[in-house]
């Protein structure tokens, strides 16, 4: 390539960066102004949208499709003219949307707030009012997010064991996992990379409980999926026995897996509740009150229940969220 | 004269596969969709009688494949055992599937590797039986060809009838399917829908491309410079990169957020399907042009064209078939890459694949995941098609 040629391409090359960024700096200056709302209030207004429009997205979960599903049928049902984005990516592609008022609303964990607003006192996190109370103000301040009803469900990390181990050697408890462990037990624990990285997961267990595993102890899948950590520990996959789970899983059941109680209370909690842009809210103030009395009767229990239907059975999420609605008498 | 071979070496390579598939397990039943599954051997899965059935036919397989028969016979009989074979498969199958999970709801039918394997061994006689012995090589007669066509016809519609009167209701993946018949149908148009309008795209900014690339030497390499560094972009990344931009252009202009344009969604998604598709279209346009022969391209400037003339009469007409085997790869490509749009809200048939990773359930994964190989072969049989018969050379 001669020296003509190159400077050609670049040129051609940073024209396209140009026009890619242009609009990016654009909507950043925008944010920056105390108005953003005004512009965006126009937007859709001047579509002539219908005053009841509501985007609902949820995360590519079981759980998300479950509490996204009841979003969507009880709105539905109460007049709004619903777009249904369910299932539409992993946290940060749903985070993203909400924030840049793609999507108005969707199923979002309170433990979680420690992980978007850094500095905040992890302590905060491990208590379930505490922690609400913390994201439900940062949110609103700083994204114009409101938080609404948490379901009184935790759906936090923990490490589940094969029940045939659990029953061999009597483990109950974490502190018994770490009996187990500096007796010489046999481990091996598939976990996702975040788990094992994260000061507030596996490391904070490891501190609490007064054990350590070795790297040779560890399975690490990267990509942090509970439904194949599970899975590994069910089969057997590798010598596999225990496995990071979440609290409110429904695969355990069906897996012959036993979760091992966090007496300590090390974990944070990660309760779901909807989260709604501040914007379509005080448009729809109605909102609050048709989700609040349908999260309040979705404890760890019935979560793990629900959760099991769409995935050990193979139910549709639609189905498994209406008949639950239906039975409840909510819909 | 040719040699006569003792035995067919496809047909024993395709009876050989059926032979092996009996040392692996034929069916695999689960006590629920996540739960490991227990393997079982035919004779474990099947009655005797359909056992013996599947074996006998294995068996003339493997003999017609080695005994010394004149070749069209031999690949005629071959071809029929491995039908037969195949018809088998699926009807036992289906009755098994319904006879080990009736009563339990909840319960999961799937294949074996071994089910598998025969099926593509019989695949393998059948194609087989469809090729032309080279003791024949020449150019078929249209008689033969009807023939043959005739023959491939009442092969399918007799195993569409034999599919349609099985009751397959009770295979693992047709109970994903009936969960979610709806969606799959939505997502199935919406991939089509997606990849289809990325390649169109692709076509209208890829072939001035091409032209201009090689209209204009200083344009050739930077052009191609771009277009290939796109190439080189992980998809997963460029889909990602482009939900900020977009969306920030959604906002400042409401007319683009009326049709529909966002930073999540199908805009962000048919953006980086068009740029990956977008190589292939020119480069083989380029290609294509610069194949014309010099002789030709003068006597076009000879007859007093214009160089407009000249390209569209001579040149694009000349360097057609090149270009639409571009198409050909952007599209079969495309239809790969749009599983990954799922994951930016998108759609697709990848929603399925990244439901099924999410709950580890592999039955889901395989409903996404076959769809996308099969239209991704049927596009690729379809523009090849097209491309002969645009071009009647077919020599893309």
């Amino acid at each position: 390539m001669d020296r003509k040629q190159f400077v050609v391409a670049v040129a051609s090359v940073l024209l396209l960066s140009l026009l890619a960024l242009a609009p990016l700096g654009a909507g950043g200056r925008r944010e920056g102004t105390p108005g953003p709302a005004a512009g965006a209030d126009q937007g859709t207004l001047g579509v002539a949208a219908p005053r009841g429009a509501v985007v609902v997205a949820s995360k590519i979960d079981t759980e998300g499709a479950l509490l996204g599903q009841m979003i969507v049928l009880l709105l539905k049902k109460n007049g709004f003219k619903v777009t249904d984005r369910t299932e539409l990516g992993p946290t940060d592609v749903v985070r993203k949307a909400i924030t840049s008022g793609e999507i108005d609303i969707y199923p979002e964990y309170t433990g979680n707030g420690g992980f978007f607003f850094e500095g905040t006192d992890p302590a905060v996190w491990k208590d379930a009012a505490k922690g609400y109370e913390t994201v439900k103000k940062l949110d609103l301040e700083r994204n114009r997010i409101v938080w609404l009803q948490p379901a009184p469900a935790n759906n936090t990390w923990a490490i589940a064991v094969r029940d045939d181990v659990a029953r061999q050697a009597g483990l109950k408890s974490l502190d018994d996992l770490a009996r187990y462990v500096s007796s010489g037990g046999k481990v091996k624990l598939a976990c996702s990379d975040e788990f094992t990285s994260r000061p507030d997961a596996l490391p904070a267990f490891e501190q609490a409980y007064g054990f350590s595993l070795t790297k040779e102890q560890l399975l690490i899948l990267s990509g942090g999926n509970t439904a194949l950590t599970e899975k590994a520990a069910a089969e057997g996959t590798d010598g596999v026995n225990f496995a990071m789970a979440y609290g409110t899983d429904g695969n355990l059941a069906a897996l012959k897996l036993t979760v091992l109680a966090d007496t300590r209370g090390v974990q944070p909690i990660y309760e779901p509740a909807p989260i709604v842009r501040q914007e379509v809210l005080e448009r729809s103030p109605q909102i609050a009150a048709i989700l609040d009395p349908v999260f309040k009767t979705l404890d760890l229990v019935t979560l793990q229940r629900l959760n099991a239907q769409i995935a050990v059975e193979g139910r549709p999420a639609v189905d498994v969220a209406r008949e639950y609605l239906q039975s409840k008498n909510l819909l | 004269m040719t040699r006569i071979p003792r035995a067919d070496p496809v047909a024993l390579a395709g009876s050989a596969l059926i032979g092996l598939s009996w040392l692996l397990p034929f069916a695999v039943l689960r006590e629920n969709r996540l739960a490991q599954g227990t393997r079982l051997a035919s004779w474990e899965a099947l009655p005797p009688g359909q056992v013996a059935l599947l074996a006998a036919v294995s068996l003339a397989a493997l003999l017609l494949a080695l005994l010394v028969l004149p070749p069209t016979a031999r690949r005629l009989a071959t071809g029929a055992a491995g039908f037969l074979l195949l018809v088998g498969l699926l009807l036992f199958s289906a009755s098994a599937a319904s006879r080990l999970t009736a009563g339990r709801p909840v319960a999961r039918y799937s294949f074996g590797a071994g089910a598998l394997l025969a099926a593509f061994g019989g695949y393998v006689l059948i194609r087989r039986a469809g090729e032309r012995p080279y003791a024949q090589e020449g150019a078929a007669s249209p008689r033969e060809t009807a023939r043959r066509g005739v023959l491939l016809a009442a092969g399918a519609v007799l195993l569409l009838a034999v599919l349609s009167a099985a009751d397959t209701s009770h295979f693992a993946l047709a109970r994903e399917l009936t969960a979610r018949r709806d969606r799959f149908l939505a997502e199935l148009l919406r991939h089509l829908l997606l990849a289809g309008a990325a390649v169109g795209a692709a076509v209208l900014l890829g072939v001035p491309a091409g032209i201009l690339a090689f209209r204009r030497r200083g344009l050739e390499r930077p052009l191609f410079l771009v277009i290939n560094a796109i190439q080189t972009v992980p998809s997963l990344a460029l889909f990602g990169l482009l939900i900020v931009p977009l969306s920030a252009l959604s906002r400042r202009f409401p007319l683009l957020r009326e049709a529909g344009v966002s930073g999540i969604g199908w805009a962000p998604a048919l953006l980086a399907l068009t740029l990956y598709a977008l190589l292939p279209v020119a480069r083989n346009t380029w290609i294509g042009l610069k194949g014309v022969p010099p002789a030709i391209r003068e006597a076009g400037a000879g007859m007093g064209m214009t160089s407009l003339q000249r390209l569209t009469r001579v040149e694009l007409p000349l360097a057609l078939p090149v270009l639409l085997g571009g198409a050909r790869v952007s599209l079969v490509q495309a239809i790969g890459n749009t599983t990954v749009a799922a994951l930016i809200g998108a759609g697709g048939l990848g929603v399925f694949i990244f439901q099924g990773l999410g709950q580890a359930a592999p039955d889901l994964i395989l409903l996404g995941a076959l769809p996308v190989i099969v239209l991704a072969v049927l596009a690729d049989r379809l523009m090849r098609f097209l491309v002969r018969r645009l071009t009647r050379e077919g020599s893309a």
